[in-house]
C-alpha cells in the first residue's frame, strides 16, 4: 500500500509539468514559435523536406540553463532581425522579455541574446509573462502577473514609462496589451480593461469605473479596430467601449469569451468556450450577415483568422474549422484534426496556400506545428514528422 | 476523476465566495465536508483499529502460546480477527478511496486556483455560471501563496507531526512480529513521506492534510471514547482445522478512559 501510494503520488504531483501556452508569428515562409521550454524557427513551407524545416542554429533553449519556459506571442523587428519572447519562471511568480539578435535565416552570424529585461536588480519583476509581447513604434509592451504593464525600449530593453503601470490589485494579467496611437490598453483577471497613456505610463481611464457594475474577469487581450476597443469576458458578454472608457454595446453569447474577435468589412467574427461563433455588426453589437452562430465542435478560445472570405476557427478538440464568411457554413467537408489532447487555442497564420496551425496542449512533446492546405484542410506537414 | 474534481471545483468556490473569498478556509470546510462524506468509509475502518487494539493481549497470548509455529500463530489470528468481524484488509478499500480523493483534491486545488492559462481554460469550462465571477480566486494567505509550496516549513512540518498522531490512533496490533515491524515503520514513514510531499506541492494541499488528520484524530478520538465493542476470544488449543477452535464468547472489555 505504501508503494502504491508513493508511485500514485509521486506520478500525480512534484512541480507542474511544463504546460505550453505557445504564441509564434510568421513572417514570409519562417515561423518563430515560443513553446514551453525552447524558441524555434521553423520554414513552413509545403514542399521543403521534414529533415530541413528546422532551421539551423535553432531550437534555443533557456540561457544559462535558467528553469524558465517560453510562453505566449511573441515579437519580430520590422527588419526580421531580432526576435522578441517573453518568458516564465517555473518555480515562482516572475519572467522576462528576451531580445534574441540574428534569427534572420540568411543570417551567418550566431544567434545571440541581445538584452533580457529585467536588467539589473532595480528593474521590476513582471511577475508570470503568459501573453506574450507587442511591438508598436520601436517599443514593446507586456503585461505581467503581477498586475503590472511594462514598456520597453525594443532597442536597448530599458523602461520608457518611468515606473511600470500598476493595476494596484497584484492580479495577474495574461493577455497581450491593444496599442493605439495614444493608449495601451490591457484587459486583467480583476474584471477590469485599463486604458494607459501610451507616453507617460499613467492611467486614462479603467472600464468599468469605480462605480459602475461589475464585468467578469477579462482572461483575454482586448483588440481595437477604428475608435472602438473590443473584449470578451467570463462573464459571457462581448464589450464594445469607446476610445474614452465608455460602453457602446455589449453582446451576450451562450458561452464564456476568452480571446477577442476579429474585424473585416465592419463586421467581427469571434467564438466562445460553449463552441458558437458569432458574426456581428461592429458598429451595433447586432448579428449580422450570418443566419445563426455557426456551431463547431470544442470550445474557441483565440480569434479566429479572417483571410480571403474565408474564417479559421481552432477549437480545443482539435479541431480547424474553415467557415465560409458570408454565411457561416463550413467549406471543408470536416475540420482538420490534430491530435488527441491538443487545443487549437492560437490564432492560426497563413503562408501563401499554407495554414499554419499551432495547438497547445500540456505536458510531454509541447512543440508541435501544423501545414494544412487552406482549400482543402488536408494536412500538408507537420512538426515534429510522424517518424519522430 | 472529473467526476470527482468539478464537484470539489465548484465546492471550494462555493464556499471561498461564502465565506468573504478566503481560500483557506474553503479548503477548510470543503476537507471536512469531504471527510463527512466519507465517514462511512472511515468510521469502519478506525472501529476495526479499535477492536484490534483490544484483541492485543489476546493475540499476545496467541504469539506466545505459538511463537515458533508461523503457520499456526497465522492460523489462530486469522481465527480471532474472524471471531471477532475484524476484516485484515477493511483498511484497504478505504485508504485506496482516500487516496483518490486526495489526489482529486489536489488537482482541485491546483485547478481552482487556475495557475496557468490552460488551468484558466479548463477552470473557464468547469466553473458553474454563477460562481465564475469569483474567478480568479486570491490565493495568498498570511506568507502563503497556495499555489507553491511553503517556503517557510511551517505546514509541512504540521502535516508530518498531525500525520504522525494521525497514524498513531490507527494502529493496529499485530502478533507476527514482521507485521509489527511494518507497522511501526508505516508510524514513522508515512509522516516522513507527507512532510515530503507537503515540501513539493502547492501548500493548499498541506491545509487539506493537516485538517484531515485533525479529522482522523478526532473522529479517533470519539471512536476509542465510544463504548467497546463486545470480543470474543478462541480456545488456544492447536489444531490443523478451524472446526477444532470454536469461538467462546468473553466478557465485553471496558473501554479505556
Amino acid at each position: 500500500m505504501f508503494g502504491v501510494l508513493l508511485l500514485t503520488l509521486a506520478a500525480c504531483g512534484g512541480p507542474p509539468p511544463i504546460s505550453s501556452w505557445p504564441g509564434f508569428v510568421v513572417k514570409d515562409n519562417i515561423a518563430y514559435l515560443a513553446s514551453a521550454e525552447q524558441v524555434l524557427a521553423l520554414d513552413v513551407s509545403p514542399d521543403i523536406a521534414d529533415n530541413k524545416r528546422l532551421l539551423s542554429g535553432w531550437p534555443i533553449k533557456p540561457y544559462n540553463n535558467a528553469t524558465i519556459g517560453y510562453y505566449g506571442q511573441p515579437a519580430l523587428s520590422e527588419d526580421g532581425t531580432r526576435l522578441y519572447v517573453t518568458t516564465d519562471s517555473l518555480t515562482g511568480n516572475s519572467g522576462s522579455l528576451v531580445a534574441i539578435d540574428n534569427v534572420e535565416p540568411e543570417t551567418r552570424a550566431a544567434i545571440t541574446p541581445a538584452w533580457t529585461y529585467p536588467m539589473t536588480s532595480t528593474d521590476v519583476n513582471p511577475g508570470h509573462v503568459y501573453g506574450g509581447v507587442v511591438l508598436h513604434d520601436g517599443v514593446l509592451y507586456m503585461a505581467g502577473g503581477l498586475g503590472m504593464v511594462f514598456a520597453i525600449d525594443a532597442d536597448t530593453g530599458a523602461q520608457r514609462w518611468p515606473a511600470p503601470f500598476d493595476t494596484g490589485s497584484n492580479i495577474r494579467i495574461w493577455s497581450l496589451p491593444a496599442v493605439t496611437d495614444t493608449l495601451v490598453i490591457v484587459a486583467s483577471q480583476d474584471h477590469h480593461l485599463y486604458a494607459i497613456d501610451k507616453e507617460t505610463g499613467t492611467l486614462r481611464w479603467k472600464y468599468p469605473a469605480d462605480g459602475d457594475a461589475e464585468i467578469g474577469t477579462l482572461a483575454g487581450s482586448p483588440a481595437t479596430y477604428g475608435d472602438t476597443v473590443y473584449v470578451g469576458s467570463f462573464d459571457g458578454y462581448l464589450y464594445a467601449i469607446d476610445l474614452n472608457g465608455r460602453l457602446k454595446w455589449k453582446f451576450q453569447a451562450q458561452g464564456r469569451i476568452w480571446d477577442p474577435p476579429a474585424e473585416s468589412n465592419g463586421l467581427l467574427y469571434f467564438g466562445d468556450l460553449s463552441g458558437n461563433v458569432y458574426a456581428l455588426d461592429a458598429a451595433t453589437g447586432q448579428p449580422a450577415g450570418w443566419p445563426q452562430a455557426a456551431k463547431v465542435d470544442g470550445g474557441v478560445r483565440a480569434t479566429p483568422l479572417v483571410h480571403d472570405d474565408v474564417i479559421y476557427v481552432g477549437t480545443d478538440r482539435a479541431l480547424v474549422y474553415a467557415l465560409d464568411r458570408a454565411n457561416g457554413r463550413p467549406i471543408w467537408q470536416s475540420p482538420f484534426k490534430g491530435r488527441d489532447g491538443e487545443i487549437m487555442a492560437v490564432t492560426p497564420a497563413v503562408s501563401g496556400d499554407t495554414l499554419v496551425v499551432l495547438p497547445t496542449l500540456a505536458g510531454a512533446d509541447p512543440v508541435r506545428l501544423y501545414g494544412v492546405a487552406r482549400d482543402t484542410g488536408a494536412l500538408l506537414w507537420r512538426y515534429p514528422p510522424a517518424a519522430q | 476523476m472529473d467526476f470527482l474534481i468539478s464537484p470539489m471545483i465548484n465546492g471550494l468556490f462555493f464556499f471561498y465566495g461564502i465565506l468573504g473569498q478566503s481560500f483557506p478556509l474553503a479548503i477548510i470546510v470543503t476537507t471536512v465536508i469531504v471527510r463527512l462524506i466519507t465517514l462511512p468509509l472511515t468510521l469502519p475502518q478506525q472501529r476495526s483499529a479499535r477492536k484490534m487494539q483490544q484483541l492485543a493481549p489476546q493475540l499476545e497470548e496467541i504469539k506466545k502460546k505459538y511463537g515458533n509455529d508461523r503457520q499456526m500463530l497465522a492460523q489462530k489470528q486469522m481465527e480471532l480477527y474472524k471471531a471477532n468481524n475484524v476484516n485484515m484488509f477493511g483498511g484497504c478499500l478505504p485508504l485506496i478511496l482516500q487516496l483518490f480523493i486526495m489526489i482529486a483534491f489536489y488537482q482541485a486545488i491546483t485547478g481552482a486556483l487556475a495557475l496557468n492559462p490552460l488551468q484558466l481554460y479548463s477552470l473557464g469550462q468547469r466553473v458553474l455560471p454563477d460562481l465564475a465571477p469569483l474567478i480568479p480566486m486570491n490565493s495568498r494567505f498570511l506568507w502563503l501563496d497556495l499555489g507553491l509550496p511553503d517556503q517557510f516549513f511551517v505546514l509541512p512540518i504540521l502535516v508530518v507531526v498531525t500525520t504522525y498522531l494521525s497514524q498513531k490512533m490507527m494502529a493496529t496490533p499485530s502478533a507476527d512480529p514482521s507485521a509489527a515491524s511494518m507497522t511501526r515503520q508505516m508510524n514513522i514513514m508515512m509522516p516522513l513521506m507527507f512532510g515530503l510531499f507537503a515540501l513539493q506541492f502547492a501548500s493548499g494541499l498541506s491545509i487539506y492534510f493537516i485538517v484531515s488528520n485533525i479529522v482522523s484524530i478526532v473522529q479517533g478520538w470519539f471512536v476509542q471514547r465510544g463504548r467497546a465493542p463486545a470480543l470474543v476470544t478462541t480456545t488456544g488449543a492447536p489444531s490443523t482445522t478451524s472446526k477444532a477452535s470454536k469461538p467462546v464468547k468473553s466478557a465485553p472489555v471496558k473501554a479505556k478512559k
